[in-house]
């Protein structure tokens, strides 16, 4: 693999010396106490130098070295004289004369090539190591979307990302983040239409990161974002390649971080969270009543317990009066105050779910049925929860359930205990000024610099076309004018006419 | 001062007031014994009393409701009374019905008795307005065992049958506004304990100040609507046609039909120092029963005109009644204030007077749309 330096500290230069005696000994003094590290000396049959080959057992591809480095230098070739161009069948091969490259290259899964009498090694592109296959994307599964997902090799994950977008415009710039990490941070961007400002903005943001290393575009994320107090994700994260081409063509950037299976995408609004890309593969009034259910999921998600308890403990005039009948008699066994009701039950709720994400499968099958069950029908029966704050709290859980987007998701838990809290203490009152300062922080968020409410706040009412409804995808024919594209027409499609056969 | 500490105190300061302010009027559902009906009388003694109806939250304990009870001098006044007969604080939140005895309506002036419903804005001001012919206890501790809870039978009783034109589901607000409006009466239903079994009698009027004039029964009560232009179609009137046979105990000259859209116009007029209304109602009706046989293809003008005019009897019997009592739950004072402000102004402090002297004529036009689907 191909690695520039992350930084190159001119007074730090380390030359390759002639001897390769020398050379092999220096390389030993790098590498020591490190046992998967190979050093295979000999002769090169073609012009009879002494050489050595280094490189990490396992991080490279070993039948590549066999075949392509080793079988063609030491067996197959013509006469020739020391100093001659080598023959060797590997693409990548570059020209370093600094230990520093060399160190790096080889860590990163190179071969190096050190020939007695040459004052440059050659680092040989012979990486390969333990890979995935290409699956399904587990955290946003598609039922007519592509079923491919992103891998942790970052040179994959930008192939199948090229495969939607063939064209020569799809440009990437790549930086190295983290010390001792060396990760490979490559940007993705469609040079005609992506907004430079933005572009720029990400790169110094990315550049400006020092860690040690970077495991996860997550931590990337938490690092470069513009407000790292807020509770809202300011960046999506996404594993679909599809998703990630699509938000190319609509101008925004995709930043591919290696080893890491999710991608990062921005700018984006509050209402990307609640985009799918089957939403552009279903019929249009499906896709748009699908975004209405979200929005409105949304809102029960982070109100109903707060709504419960406000309803329950302050303002019980607005219950019909068939239903106060019922949820008076369910209520009045319960010995705990509403508070500590819906506490119990949410709090019940988030362990069943946390420990569902780690244990195995069939384990996980066991707390579904302990939560369901145990949970949901004995604390009933015995009098400790009522009945109505069981349906609501799995009114709840449903609802943030079909939020496409784990971030938000994790957002909306945080907010739904922050406003039980202000209904227990205010209700209605309490429930409006939480509403209130969420409306008023959704505001001031920002996306890598553009306006997180965009486009509902400030206004662009193009792009209402495809934010809470999704029109006919003729209706969509320039790109949000919330990423400020260079180029702003899509499309010239017009609505398709029924035609005579 | 160090910058950093900032955010840090002012978020304990924040959670200081949020906390330190809180739960002030916090009162749980379980906490709380919230009646559903509100009823007020008066004893033997004239003496005013109150009487609610609250339900009990428990799986355990058989019967559904407690009452409470007692003399009171005023409603707020007595709310450590009620208070000291329940295991929670009563809150008059979830009134359903409010019960008014028809011996409290024999005074005048009663309705400032009720300023505790409006004033504490807590209360809730949408609860059905019933008058009880009879006493309000009796109803209160009737609890038959083959019935829901009482403030759920009355509240459905006259919200269903508001929808058949047969009663008023007055609400509070409603009846406020009835007694601030100089232009109309109060009208509100009227139920009454018929051999342990609730009935809904039909609808009562009051004169401006409150004092119970008369009863209408239902079909009155729908004629009522329609010159309020309130009757909504679907409403069943009954009429014995008096030129058709009876024969043995069946009344076999009976006729019914079910209302249409009914259009009502009013026109209004001032002439030798008294009012005069020209009510007009046009209405298509459906011939929903009619017991005599009759050939309506080739009958139904004579029978148009037959129904037309025992309506407008009807109609024509219910105002001078209302001319008799002096009242006006019309709402004709509407109409006058809106046509003739400056004969209205003069009399509208005693537009019962006003009324009762003016000239009212009703004229019904009645047309057959549909007989059926039998010949």
């Amino acid at each position: 693999m191909n690695v520039e330096p992350q930084e190159h500290k001119s007074g730090d230069a380390d030359p390759i010396r002639i001897e390769l005696t020398d050379n092999i000994q220096h390389v030993h003094r790098l590498f020591c106490d490190t046992t998967d590290f190979i050093i295979r000396t000999f002769t090169i049959k073609q012009t009879g130098e002494a050489a050595a080959l280094i490189y990490i057992d396992g991080l490279t591809d070993r039948p590549a070295i066999n075949n392509d480095i080793l079988y063609p230098l030491q067996i197959q070739s013509d006469a020739g004289k020391p100093g001659d161009e080598l023959v060797m069948t590997v693409g990548h091969v570059d020209k370093q004369s600094d230990f520093h490259h060399i160190e790096t290259a080889v860590l990163h899964g190179s071969s190096v090539l050190f020939i007695h009498g040459r004052t440059y090694a050659y680092v040989l592109g012979t990486g390969g190591w333990p890979q995935r296959a290409i699956e399904d994307p587990q955290m946003e599964a598609s039922l007519k979307g592509a079923h491919q997902g992103f891998v942790e090799t970052s040179g994959l994950n930008i192939a199948m990302i090229r495969r939607y977008i063939p064209n020569r415009e799809l440009k990437m710039k790549r930086l190295v983040v983290g010390e001792r990490g060396q990760t490979n941070v490559t940007i993705l961007y469609l040079a005609d239409v992506m907004n430079n400002e933005l572009l720029l903005d990400m790169e110094k943001r990315i550049q400006q990161v020092d860690v040690d290393v970077i495991l996860n575009t997550g931590e990337l994320s938490e690092l470069i974002e513009d407000n790292p107090f807020s509770l809202f994700p300011q960046f999506v994260l996404t594993e679909r390649p599809d998703s990630a081409a699509s938000q190319l063509l609509q101008g925004r950037c995709v930043v591919v971080v290696d080893r890491s299976p999710s991608v990062l995408v921005a700018p984006v609004s509050f209402f990307s969270y609640f985009q799918s890309i089957d939403d552009y593969s279903t019929r249009w009034s499906i896709a748009t009543f699908l975004r209405l259910l979200r929005m409105f999921a949304f809102i029960t998600a982070a109100f109903l317990p707060a709504f419960y308890i406000a309803v329950v403990s302050y303002h019980f005039e607005i219950i019909p009066m068939k239903l106060l009948l019922t949820l008076g008699e369910s209520r009045g066994q319960v010995p705990f105050p509403p508070f500590v009701e819906a506490i119990i039950m949410e709090i019940t709720l988030e362990m069943l779910r946390e420990a569902g994400v780690r244990l195995p499968a069939p384990v996980g099958q066991t707390v579904g049925i302990v939560g369901g069950i145990v949970l949901g029908q004995a604390v009933v029966q015995a009098g400790l929860i009522s009945n109505v704050m069981v349906i609501v709290v799995a009114f709840t859980a449903i609802s943030s359930f079909i939020l496409p987007n784990y971030d938000m998701v994790a957002a909306v838990r945080l907010i739904r205990f922050m406003l039980m809290i202000l209904a227990t203490l205010f209700g209605f009152v309490g429930i409006i000024v939480g509403l209130m300062t969420m409306i008023a922080h959704l505001l001031t968020l920002k996306s890598l610099g553009m306006p997180y409410g965009i486009p509902l706040a400030p206004v662009k009412f193009a792009d209402w076309r495809d934010t809470i409804v999704r029109v006919p995808l003729w209706l969509m024919d320039k790109r949000p004018r919330s990423t400020s594209p260079k180029q702003e027409t899509r499309q010239n499609t017009s609505m398709p006419k029924e035609e005579q056969p | 001062m160090k910058q950093q500490s900032h955010p840090f105190a002012s978020l304990i300061v924040i959670m200081g007031c949020l906390i330190l302010s809180a739960c002030g009027d916090q009162l749980s559902l379980e906490n709380a014994s919230t009646p559903l009906a509100l009823g007020i009388d008066l004893d033997q003694d004239e003496k005013f009393h109150f009487y609610a109806t609250a339900p009990v939250y428990s799986k355990n304990i058989k019967k559904k409701s407690q009452e409470i009870t007692g003399e009171a001098e005023s409603l707020r006044q007595s709310k450590a009374l009620q208070d000291s007969q329940t295991a929670g604080s009563v809150q008059g939140r979830n009134y359903q019905v409010l019960l008014i005895g028809r011996h409290l309506l024999q005074y005048n002036d009663w309705f400032p008795m009720l300023d505790v419903i409006f004033r504490d804005a807590r209360n809730t001001i949408t609860d059905r307005i019933i008058v009880v012919d009879g006493s309000v206890k009796e109803l209160l501790y009737l609890n038959p065992p083959d019935q829901p809870l009482l403030p759920i039978i009355l509240r459905g009783m006259v919200d269903t049958k508001t929808t058949k034109s047969e009663t008023y589901s007055t609400t509070a607000q409603e009846l406020h506004r009835q007694f601030m409006d100089k232009g109309v009466t109060p009208y509100v239903a009227e139920v009454k304990v018929v051999n342990k079994q609730i009935q809904l009698k039909g609808s009562a009027l009051l004169n401006e100040r409150g004092k119970y004039m008369m009863s209408l029964n239902a079909q009155e009560t729908i004629l009522l609507n329609i010159l309020q232009k309130q009757a909504d179609p679907g409403f069943s009137l009954s009429y014995l046609i008096p030129d058709k046979p009876q024969t043995g105990p069946f009344a076999t000259n009976m006729l019914s039909f079910t209302g249409g859209k009914v259009k009502t116009s009013i026109k209004t007029a001032y002439a030798n120092q008294k009012f005069k209304f020209d009510i007009h109602i046009k209405t298509t009706v459906g011939l929903s029963e009619h017991i005599f046989p009759i050939d309506i293809t080739k009958d139904s003008p004579k029978l148009q005109k037959q129904i037309s005019s025992l309506m407008q009897e009807q109609i024509e019997g219910i105002i001078e009644k209302l001319k008799k009592h002096k009242i006006d739950p019309i709402g004709l004072g509407v109409y006058a204030r809106a046509y003739q402000y400056e004969h209205f102004k003069q009399v509208e402090d005693e537009w019962g007077e006003a009324i009762s002297r003016s000239e009212i004529n009703v004229k019904v036009d009645l047309t057959i749309g549909a007989m059926g689907p039998v010949k």
